[in-house]
């Protein structure tokens, strides 16, 4: 008698533990299917859109102010802004673009 | 020592792909002793002493991506610093050398346009060298960096806008 409340005991344990193992996987499904690559795309952040707009200054410069719609792996979107210059032609960099845009401690090499 | 790059060797001069206005590529090599991953450098020679500079690790050379895609090693400026005196190697063969490069695209960047890349590259080369030997030229909607020897181009504007169109035709067709 003892023998067999042993063993039910030991098979009642076995299929807990079967389904306590088989909840986790299901859950560690659900997570991997949350943060699974939407449409082939494996980086975070995937932009979704972008938007560019002209932008004429004072002084005449033409700009492209570049809106980027990204969405982000929580669900939420970003809406990164940069800028550059609309001129199609090649532009000679000033010294005061440079003194501008360089990184102060660089010393110039040549 | 601020532009201490990696040691890099001299390969060979390849010529298989000349054309009119490409004369021959020279190949440079250097190993990061961080990543232990090799890069490949390659300055294209062409007609009026114009060198094009391109890098790319060696284990994405057989991909159509290999200059769009990035290695995540964390040490961009080491490896630029590295092509930068490969540059330096270059000019010292020829004085009279002017040079252009592009930012290429990564996955988050529309082709041609102001690239990331080309944003980190413009900026570091504007703070490494300096207007004494070269003018700097950009071109934004093509992502253009063009650095001309004083000393050799004489019609400047117009030695650009040539670059600038074959550029152009090269990538938009």
């Amino acid at each position: 008698m003892k023998k067999k409340q042993r063993e039910a005991a030991e098979f009642k344990k076995k299929k807990l533990l079967l389904q306590k193992r088989q909840h986790t996987m299901y859950f560690v499904c659900q997570i991997m299917l949350n943060f699974a690559p939407r449409k082939g795309l494996s980086y975070m952040g995937r932009v979704v859109n972008v938007k560019e707009q002209v932008i004429t200054t004072n002084s005449g410069m033409k700009f492209i102010r570049r809106t980027k719609t990204v969405e982000m792996p929580n669900g939420r979107y970003r809406y990164p802004v940069d800028y550059y210059d609309a001129s199609p032609e090649p532009v000679r960099i000033t010294q005061e673009e440079r003194e501008r845009r360089r990184i102060p401690i660089y010393e110039p090499v040549i | 020592m601020m532009y201490e790059g990696y040691p890099f060797i001299f390969q060979m001069n390849d010529r298989s792909c000349s054309d009119n206005l490409l004369e021959y590529t020279m190949q440079y090599r250097f190993r990061s002793t961080k990543s232990k991953h090799t890069y490949i450098v390659r300055v294209e020679r062409y007609v009026d002493h114009t060198y094009c500079v391109k890098f790319f690790d060696k284990a994405n050379m057989s991909s159509d991506n290999k200059f769009s895609l990035r290695s995540s090693t964390f040490e961009p400026r080491t490896i630029v610093y590295t092509v930068l005196n490969i540059m330096f190697d270059v000019l010292q063969r020829d004085p009279d050398a002017s040079f252009f490069f592009i930012g290429a695209e990564d996955e988050k960047d529309l082709p041609g346009k102001a690239t990331r890349r080309f944003r980190f590259y413009s900026n570091l080369v504007l703070s490494a060298i300096s207007d004494k030997v070269f003018e700097h030229f950009r071109t934004d909607h093509l992502s253009l960096y063009v650095l001309v020897n004083k000393s050799y181009v004489k019609d400047m504007a117009d030695y650009v806008r040539k670059i600038n169109d074959y550029v152009e035709q090269a990538m938009f067709g």
